[in-house]
């Protein structure tokens, strides 16, 4: 139900976008268009309290070839995140965006990007994934080009375009393959398959994983297919680079986490090229991002290495890793996307992504400077704030495992990106500012509302977090289950 | 007969990873993909008659015409992007589009 | 029990509200600080009922349900927690009060305030938490702003600075220099906590207790006593005990309200709580594992205690600067703790030695208190450091002067003012270990306590006027009394004194009837008999205090009281004295020593390691890029001009920068290449599952 609200929002959005125009009325479409968003919300509790009910709620979707939309705990726990963010980069983008043209296709395609972005999470089958998956990453390659006639996010765009498309096509082989072993689309099905152990040498079968891990990992920004994401991530508007950073390459992480519930005979070497990829993600994004001198591409490379932590997390493959690593989706998604913002407002106000221009500007930007803040303590791992405790229970996870060695290089990790993100914060808050940002001002009263909603959840998470562990324990138990997942959906 | 076609599309994966890195063409990247979104139907239309030799099997026919109309979109997009990156870098040759780096 | 709670949540909220109402005006801000932390102490004036009662509440709450390893946060309300509450909240409140005035027009007084109030927050969660984690947040959070408050008059003014020439330290230098010898403990107590939850599974106080089987598993491998003398160095740091004590003399250059609240009369007794909680918990564990296992490590807290007294009192002797005589005297009160406390662990009458620590504590955090509030008066008024520069203040400041006297008689122990009683007590126990050395090493320091106390006092208000102080009055400056506002803390402080005192054995009385609730168990009491000497130990320790302050008095009365003798002119005329007195003006070379240790020879290694490290990372480059050489030139130059200091860190520094600098050549920007780096992983990992399935 929460797709078709969201379906309803991008079929309508247009139509109220070109009366409002017409009739002279200013930021209808776009309070229409959050309305939408958070109009979702209302389906997505009832979605919530369903599953918590029954396990596994399985909608088919009417003449579209048996497809089917299967929402467990993992489903409902990666939508949270998009809702969020989408709402609010959706109130963020109404004085963000106000001076752009193409307002309407911008609204819509951002519906059209959270609504791909649920779909993609709540899929039961492989057609609905793809589905999902092209109308996510179709909207997302035009709004990171919108601003069409600057270079930056036309060249990006292009990159990121040519690297996505590639990678959703070899995804597809990789699917085209397992449909030839295992006979059927259905996610369960595939399941069930795969439980015979003489398929786990099939030459074939190792094609298709390699083809999906690295269809999948390319929109996740594994290295080294993250190439496409410094680039991609600061040219586009800064709604749309905290919706990309913060939820959208976590659909590439749900991928490889439903994949790695389906192959159950091949746990042991889905984790081995998962946690050898996780720790280059880590280090390529972490050591790239110490001398950056662009905000938001320092920004983008962080959210590389944070997704080698999650990568980590569920290479790892108990309850405590996996939960550990939905917890880290959601928390990176709150403090990533937030930051995104900030530096969008600081973007906005002073007409440069420059740290070295930017320098002090959080003294004259007192609310967005404290919200930076947050979220760079938040993602610095300050105990009290959200990032500590996902971190502390992906090391956690891992020393229950007894995997000293990958538990130090991550803390390592933890330890070098302390580095940046403090010097960051250091250039931003403390140093006097330049002369010439003497005129700048506070952020308009939408942007700071969109923001503070994430910043919020920063400090609500890291204060209270046993809620949010508990679920998302509830979530890993669930995601691990595949017995149960198989019965609920393909009975008996 | 199945071996051939996917022996086949093995080989155009090939061929279109080898179009990715050699060409620097725009719409030669564009043409790389689209081989390797061809590839994957290929594939699916072949799978599809190894489960069910002498039918049309619905499921895996209907996802390759998904995948031929959600390529023709992106390919629609990636048109325009390479129009747009005609107008601001005067040329197609995708390693002049070597400013975002480091 | 929300009063707990609230206790120390109420000031850190308001230690963040500050900035706020800050923006609502000065005034605002500054009583709104005051009333925040009044607010603590009165829910901490709610928990004494509970003291009084001997209950022990434990509350928590799961905090991060980490599987295996389950964070909690919780409070600990019993009489030990519930007295050192109150202390620290009352005493807060007075000092708050006495800031507003002392602080008056000061810059960045929202940094004082929050600091201050954060400061309180972080001393109240220190005590009343239940588990070792959660006290450890608030024994960092104490030593954050004391390193904040310590260099609050970060700028180095020359007014500012602590010590004499040459020996001489600017604020900043002084707060750097509190945190790293008191973070050299902690990390030693970091490691214990984490053995000790290695072992027991828990941070949890009342868990420890009651679970036993770590403290035996511990004793049978023999770790017991190094972990917990670990432990201790945490203590040893915070309360400035030797041989980390050398902090505490130059932390005075911050406020005398943050030398008063933080450097006597609270944050250093974090460390006497924690050793009073080990004693607790070796009290309850003695019926398991025999009270000879913690044996060693009672009596190592013993002769610390001693020792330090000893040594910082013979310091106090030759001050020359008011704060600094009192800063001794602080380290020397809280040998005396940690004396009692280790004597209780030696003699095994847990109640007896907590009692007569707790009570020193409470009677020299009242007296202290009152003393350094009152020495910020006269600073005040004299605009000098030194005592030989101030004199004859008594006719100008008689409320000043009498309310010092009091305190000052109270910490030499003379009755029957509180102090008298407390340190008799501790005199006791310190007697029943039946160590002679020991207790003729307090007693004497006993004496030497009595003689500075009197020194300060006839030297800064009996003397003639001084030089400086009839400047200061020909340059139109009127000597006076101060402000109400402010003598109102002190004088109140210096009373409580006096009435506590008149009835101090019906408040040890108090003291050792609800802390003996905490160590319930009858089986420990005596279980030591006193090594007999010969007599009882009340009068034992009655005859020793006694005779302290004659011996102590006397010579502090003929020089400086009644001025028969020049104390400087015999001193001069004495090689002996004259070398003596050297001695302990350095003090005891203690110093110097750790100067040239800790700081002259790093230096100097790093500078060796450094030209090794360079020069030999350098070589290996050279032959490969052509552009190192370059760079070689430029480090070297760079090496040359900048300190030594920046170096050890350049090596390293650089290489981490070369890697950071060259990762950032992967992101080519060329599609092209951007492909082909997805078609190598594709193939590589195709590789990897083909070996690693066996097909290939």
């Amino acid at each position: 139900m929460v797709i078709w609200t969201l379906a309803f929002g991008c079929c309508t959005i247009p139509i109220v976008g070109w009366v409002s125009d017409r009739l002279g009325l200013r930021y209808v479409r776009e309070w229409y268009s959050s309305l939408v968003i958070a109009l979702a919300f209302i389906p997505y509790i009832l979605l919530i309290r369903l599953v918590a009910r029954v396990g596994v709620v399985v909608y088919p979707i009417p003449s579209l070839f048996h497809s089917i939309l299967t929402v467990d705990m993992v489903s409902v726990f990666f939508i949270l995140p998009i809702l969020i963010v989408g709402f609010a980069s959706s109130i963020y983008s109404t004085s963000y965006m106000s001076h752009d043209t193409g307002l309407n296709s911008y609204y819509t395609l951002l519906s059209a990007m959270i609504l791909g972005m649920i779909g993609v999470v709540s899929a039961g089958d492989f057609f609905t994934f793809f589905l999902f998956w092209e109308v996510m990453s179709i909207s997302s390659y035009a709004l990171v080009a919108f601003r069409k006639d600057r270079w930056e996010p036309v060249e990006a765009g292009f990159k990121y375009l040519v690297m996505s498309s590639a990678g959703s096509a070899l995804m597809l082989s990789g699917i085209a393959i397992v449909y030839g072993i295992a006979g059927t689309l259905n996610f369960a099905g595939i399941a069930l398959a795969m439980r015979t152990p003489v398929l786990a040498s099939d030459p074939w079968l190792i094609l298709a994983i390699s083809l999906i891990i690295v269809g999948l990992g390319i929109k996740a920004a594994i290295a080294p297919m993250h190439t496409w994401l410094p680039d991609a991530h600061p040219a586009a508007p800064s709604p749309i680079s905290s919706l990309l950073s913060g939820v959208m390459i976590k659909t590439g992480v749900y991928g490889l986490l439903r994949f790695y519930i389906l192959f159950q005979t091949l746990h042991a070497y889905w984790s081995l090229i998962l946690s050898i990829l996780a720790f280059l993600t880590m280090f390529i994004g972490n050591l790239t991002a110490m001398f950056q001198t662009d905000i938001k591409r320092l920004l983008a490379y962080s959210s590389i290495a944070q997704i080698g932590y999650i990568t980590f997390a569920l290479s790892i493959g108990t309850i405590q890793s996996i939960s550990a690593a939905l917890l880290h989706v959601f928390n990176h998604a709150m403090m990533k996307g937030l930051l995104f913002m900030a530096a969008g407002a600081f973007y906005h106000a002073t007409g440069s992504r420059d740290i070295s221009v930017l320098e002090g500007v959080g003294r004259r930007m007192k609310l967005t400077g404290v919200i930076l803040s947050i979220g760079l303590l938040a993602i610095a791992g300050m105990p009290g704030l959200n990032g500590f405790v996902s971190e502390l229970l992906i090391v956690s996870a891992a020393i229950q495992q007894e995997l000293y060695l990958q538990a130090a290089l991550t803390i390592i990790n933890f330890v070098i990106s302390v580095a940046y993100y403090l010097r960051l914060l250091q250039r931003i808050m403390l140093k006097e500012p330049r002369s010439d940002l003497s005129r700048v001002e506070e952020a308009p009263a939408t942007m700071i509302a969109g923001m503070v909603i994430l910043a919020s959840l920063c400090v609500f998470v890291g204060v209270y977090p046993s809620m949010f562990i508990s679920i998302s324990e509830l979530a890993g138990r669930v995601a691990l289950d595949i017995g149960s997942y198989i019965t609920s959906i393909l009975g008996g | 007969m199945y071996e051939a076609i996917l022996v086949c599309s093995v080989a155009l994966i090939a061929v279109a990873l080898y179009g990715f890195y050699s060409k620097r063409h725009m719409i030669k990247m564009v043409i790389s993909v689209e081989i390797l979104v061809n590839a994957a139907n290929l594939l699916l239309i072949a799978f599809g008659a190894y489960r069910a030799p002498g039918y049309v099997e619905l499921l895996p026919q209907s996802l390759a015409i998904l995948s031929i109309s959600s390529a023709g979109g992106v390919t629609a997009v990636a048109l325009a992007l390479i129009l747009a990156v005609y107008k601001v870098y005067g040329t197609v040759d995708v390693r002049k589009l070597r400013r975002l780096r480091g | 029990m929300m009063e707990a709670w609230l206790c120390w949540l109420t000031p850190i909220c308001g230690a963040l509200l500050t900035p706020i109402l800050a923006r609502l005006g000065h005034k605002v801000r500054d009583y709104g600080a005051v009333v925040f932390s009044l607010l603590a102490a009165l829910f901490a004036s709610r928990l004494i009922p509970i003291a009084v009662e001997g209950k022990i509440i434990w509350e928590r709450y799961g905090w991060m349900p980490i599987p295996g390893a389950p964070v909690y946060v919780g409070v600990l309300v019993d009489p030990l927690s519930v007295i050192m509450a109150n202390v620290v909240s009352w005493i807060s409140f007075l000092i708050m009060l006495y800031s507003l005035e002392y602080m008056h027009g000061e810059p960045g007084l929202t940094r004082y305030w929050f600091l201050m109030n954060f400061f309180i927050g972080n001393m109240l969660l220190l005590v009343l938490s239940d588990n070792l984690l959660q006290m450890f947040f608030g024994w960092e959070g104490v030593g954050l702003c004391s390193y904040g408050l310590i260099g609050f008059w970060y700028r180095d003014d020359r007014k500012y600075w602590v010590g004499t020439p040459p020996d001489e330290y600017p604020p900043s230098h002084s707060g750097m220099k509190a945190f790293i010898t008191t973070r050299m403990g902690d990390v030693g107590m970091l490691v214990a906590m984490l053995a000790i939850y290695s072992y027991s599974g828990t941070f949890s106080i009342p868990e420890l207790q009651s679970n036993t089987m770590w403290a035996s598993t511990l004793m049978e491998s023999g770790l017991l006593t190094p972990i917990l003398l670990l432990m201790l160095l945490g203590p040893i740091g915070k309360s400035a005990q030797f041989p980390l004590h050398e902090w505490l003399p130059e932390a005075m250059a911050g406020p005398t309200s943050v030398s008063a609240l933080i450097h006597a009369a609270t944050m250093v007794k974090a460390g006497v709580y924690l050793v009073a909680r080990i004693a607790i918990i070796a009290a309850s564990l003695t019926h398991i594992i025999g009270f000879e296992s913690f044996h060693t490590f009672f009596i190592v807290v013993a002769w610390i205690g001693g020792f330090t007294a000893f040594l910082a009192a013979t310091q106090a002797m030759v001050a020359r600067e008011l704060k600094k005589v009192l800063a001794y005297s602080t380290i020397s009160q809280i040998g005396y703790m940690m004396l009692a406390l280790g004597a209780a662990g030696i003699t095994a009458n847990f109640v007896e030695g907590l009692t007569a620590g707790i009570f020193h504590l409470v009677s020299h955090a009242v007296f202290k208190a009152s003393l350094f509030l009152a020495s910020g008066a006269v600073l005040h008024v004299c605009e000098t450091k030194y005592m030989d520069e101030m004199g004859g203040l008594r006719k100008y400041m008689p409320v000043t002067f009498t309310s010092m006297l009091i305190a000052a008689l109270s910490l030499s122990g003379v009755p029957p003012l509180l102090g008298f009683w407390s340190k008799e007590a501790v005199l006791k126990v310190c007697f029943e270990t039946g160590d002679v050395a020991l207790f003729v090493l307090s007693a004497a320091t006993a004496a030497i306590t009595f003689f500075y106390s009197l020194r300060m006092i006839s030297i800064t208000f009996l003397y003639p006027k001084s030089k400086h102080l009839e400047e200061l009055e020909a340059e139109g400056l009127h000597i006076h009394e101060v402000s109400p506002i402010m003598w109102i803390p002190y004088c109140l402080l210096a009373f409580s004194t006096l009435i506590l005192g008149v009835l101090g054995r019906l408040v040890e009385e108090f003291f050792h009837e609800s802390l003996s609730h905490i160590i319930a168990a009858g089986h420990l009491e005596a279980v030591v008999e006193s090594h007999g000497v010969g007599f009882d130990p009340s009068i034992a320790s009655l005859l020793a205090s006694v005779s302290a302050l004659v011996i102590g008095g006397l010579p502090g009365y003929w020089f400086y009281v009644a001025r028969r003798g020049d104390p400087y002119s015999i001193v001069e005329g004495s090689v002996i004295l004259k070398a003596v007195w050297r001695f302990l003006w350095n003090r005891w070379y203690i110093n110097r020593l750790y100067y040239i240790l800790f700081v002259n020879i790093p230096i100097s290694l790093a500078k060796i390691m450094n030209r090794w490290i360079e020069v030999g990372f350098f070589n290996g480059l050279q032959y490969g890029v052509s552009l190192i050489t370059l760079r070689l030139a430029i480090l070297v130059d760079r090496f040359m001009e900048v300190g030594f200091f920046n170096n050890l860190q350049y090596g390293v520094a650089e290489l981490i920068a070369r890697i950071c600098r060259s990762s950032r050549y992967l992101q080519t920007g060329s599609l092209n290449i951007n492909m082909y780096q997805v078609s190598i992983i594709l193939i590589i990992i195709l590789l990897i599952l083909l070996v690693s399935m066996g097909v290939l």
